[in-house]
């Protein structure tokens, strides 16, 4: 009887490690939101410790906290609309860095939002601002890139934000 | 703190980025780096972009001979993404441009062909097309040479002209068709076809087999662009016996892949009415058909909705849809007479548009609401409303260099 009760009320709890080496443990039920590990556990590597090797401990513990309050059923619609909402306040490099880990551990709702995040806060910056929140250097040359600046100059005017965040 | 190195990500999750931008922002970040340049240029992306879920979709009104002074222009109103019933939306932006086009035939792919023809004068001197793109600010005029295809026929007596996509070329068309004679009218009356390719950019003539009846009379009343077929409803008179004539409608269509011109029966169970319009709804060919002969009948049942809405299923099956449209009471609130009422479109699944003498009227099916959209003056819509949505779809041709100035300028200079 005991046995029986207990093994309906059982949850499975999953390790996961950062690239930095922290260890968090966490529901499977929540976990599996990330199809990674969803097919991680399917192909039954769930007994010992799933390492997140393209994931450091910050970002890691920022998709938990995602993941906990979209899995959890007693979080309402408009709760989950907050956090969301403050989820993406976070500074854009922390949010650059949550889409490249919903990407590798394919959680798409995560990816949507972050997405959606990045596209807001970058939409009305220059071209230079942009290239320094990527860390991108351009392989343009003057010529190049004044080329391709002529052929819409309309799209380079107006009240372009240069800050970084 | 690690070093980033997003400049390495994937392609997939750039373009997960950038397929949410406007189209200026990302007009302005091709020049970030090589590899995005060449992602945002990339025909995947731009279908990508078109039809993502983020690009919002705006209702767009042509309004014809709005300019005050002249009282010639053409207005394009782009009302806000979010209409809420029963609330003056803000004033819309919109464009004006200071001459008077014919036709506004758009919708496809955020493109629109732009068309002005002079009835008197001679094919070549007398048309202007052009394509245009309102998102990217480009501008093709389009030439045409009919001499090249005729020597003899000129006069030109009626003409259709159609603006589509092809699916799977994945190539623009514009479609021409005259009814054509020569200077003396010597010789019959005959139909005379061409059509456009954007890829291609020239002319190639093609075979229209339509009756070529001398009786025929006003052809277009409306068209539509949709899944690679361009629709417009034909009204033709036919010689039934001798001093005996009768007018008939049909469904004539241009299928923009095999470049073949068509044409089906008008479906019988639909009444004929003066006043059909072709417009998309729910993704399908539809058919709006206004009541007209029931305006003083009052035998009439008032319960019969004063417009049907048929839609076109496979096998050219059509479908009466219910309940989008108001009631005859209803709409008697807001109209003196139902022929006052013209229908112009849908907004979404569930709300109709129709135009009143003094303005715009949008109708919510849900609520029953009656919204005002846009003012304008009399009568002087005659044109469906577009579902538009930005697109980065290249028009310009590279020796086509109109990059300098306003481009309503260069569509005012132009027509």
């Amino acid at each position: 009887m005991a046995e029986a009760s207990s093994s309906i009320t059982e949850k499975f709890f999953l390790t996961l490690k950062s690239s930095d080496g922290d260890e968090f443990v966490l529901e499977e039920s929540i976990a599996i939101q990330s199809i990674t590990i969803k097919n991680m556990v399917e192909d039954g590597c769930s007994s010992s410790v799933i390492p997140l090797s393209k994931v450091d401990t910050e970002t890691l513990i920022k998709v938990i906290e995602y993941m906990k309050m979209h899995s959890s059923t007693s979080s309402n619609e408009e709760e989950i609309e907050n956090f969301d909402k403050k989820f993406v306040s976070n500074s854009i490099n922390t949010i650059l860095n949550i889409l490249e880990a919903a990407n590798f551990l394919d959680i798409n709702n995560l990816l949507e939002l972050c997405a959606e995040a990045v596209a807001n806060r970058i939409k009305n910056k220059t071209p230079e601002a942009v290239r320094k929140i990527f860390n991108i250097t351009s392989d343009f040359t003057p010529e190049e890139e004044a080329e391709i600046r002529n052929e819409t100059p309309w799209a380079f005017e107006g009240n372009l934000d240069h800050s970084l965040d | 703190m690690c070093v980033m190195v997003y400049s390495n990500w994937p392609d997939d999750l750039i373009t997960e980025i950038l397929v949410r931008l406007p189209v200026k922002s990302l007009l302005r970040f091709k020049c970030v780096h090589k590899n995005w340049y060449s992602l945002i240029t990339s025909s995947f992306f731009v279908r990508k972009h078109l039809h993502h879920k983020e690009n919002p979709t705006h209702l767009l009104i042509p309004i014809y001979g709005e300019d005050v002074i002249s009282q010639t222009g053409t207005t394009i109103y782009v009302l806000p993404d979010k209409i809420l019933s029963g609330l003056i939306p803000e004033k819309p932006s919109h464009s004006q441009i200071s001459v008077q086009l014919n036709q506004f035939i758009g919708r496809v792919d955020g493109l629109f062909f732009l068309l002005n023809i002079s009835y008197q004068s001679h094919v070549n001197d007398s048309h202007r097309m052009a394509l245009w793109n309102p998102a990217t600010r480009e501008f093709r005029p389009l030439q045409l040479n009919l001499p090249k295809f005729t020597q003899s026929y000129f006069r030109y007596y009626d003409s259709v002209f159609g603006f589509g996509f092809d699916p799977i070329s994945q190539d623009y068309k514009v479609v021409c068709i005259w009814f054509l004679s020569d200077q003396d009218a010597s010789i019959p009356y005959v139909w005379f076809a061409a059509v456009y390719s954007l890829d291609n950019d020239c002319w190639k003539k093609i075979t229209c087999n339509f009756d070529a009846d001398l009786l025929m009379h006003r052809s277009i009343m409306s068209s539509t662009c949709f899944n690679g077929f361009y629709y417009w409803c034909a009204n033709i008179t036919v010689t039934v016996s001798h001093n005996t004539y009768k007018q008939i409608l049909l469904i004539r269509f241009f299928d923009m892949h095999n470049e073949v011109l068509g044409e089906f029966s008008w479906p019988n169970h639909i009444p004929a009415f003066d006043l059909c319009d072709l417009t998309i709804y729910k993704e399908s060919l539809c058919l709006l058909v206004r009541h007209l002969d029931l305006d003083d009948d009052h035998n009439n049942n008032y319960s019969d909705p004063p417009i049907d809405i048929w839609v076109m299923k496979d096998e050219r099956l059509w479908i009466k849809v219910l309940n989008v449209v108001p009631t005859r009471t209803e709409l008697l609130n807001v109209v003196p007479t139902i022929s006052e009422c013209q229908p112009i479109g849908f907004w979404g699944h569930d709300k109709f548009i129709f135009s009143r003498h003094e303005n715009i009227m949008l109708y919510d099916s849900k609520t029953h609401e009656f919204t005002h959209l846009l003012d304008k003056n009399e009568e002087r819509c005659y044109s469906s409303v577009f579902n538009y949505r930005e697109s980065l779809v290249f028009i310009e041709w590279e020796n086509v260099c109109h990059r300098q100035g306003d481009v309503l300028d260069l569509i005012q200079d132009f027509f």
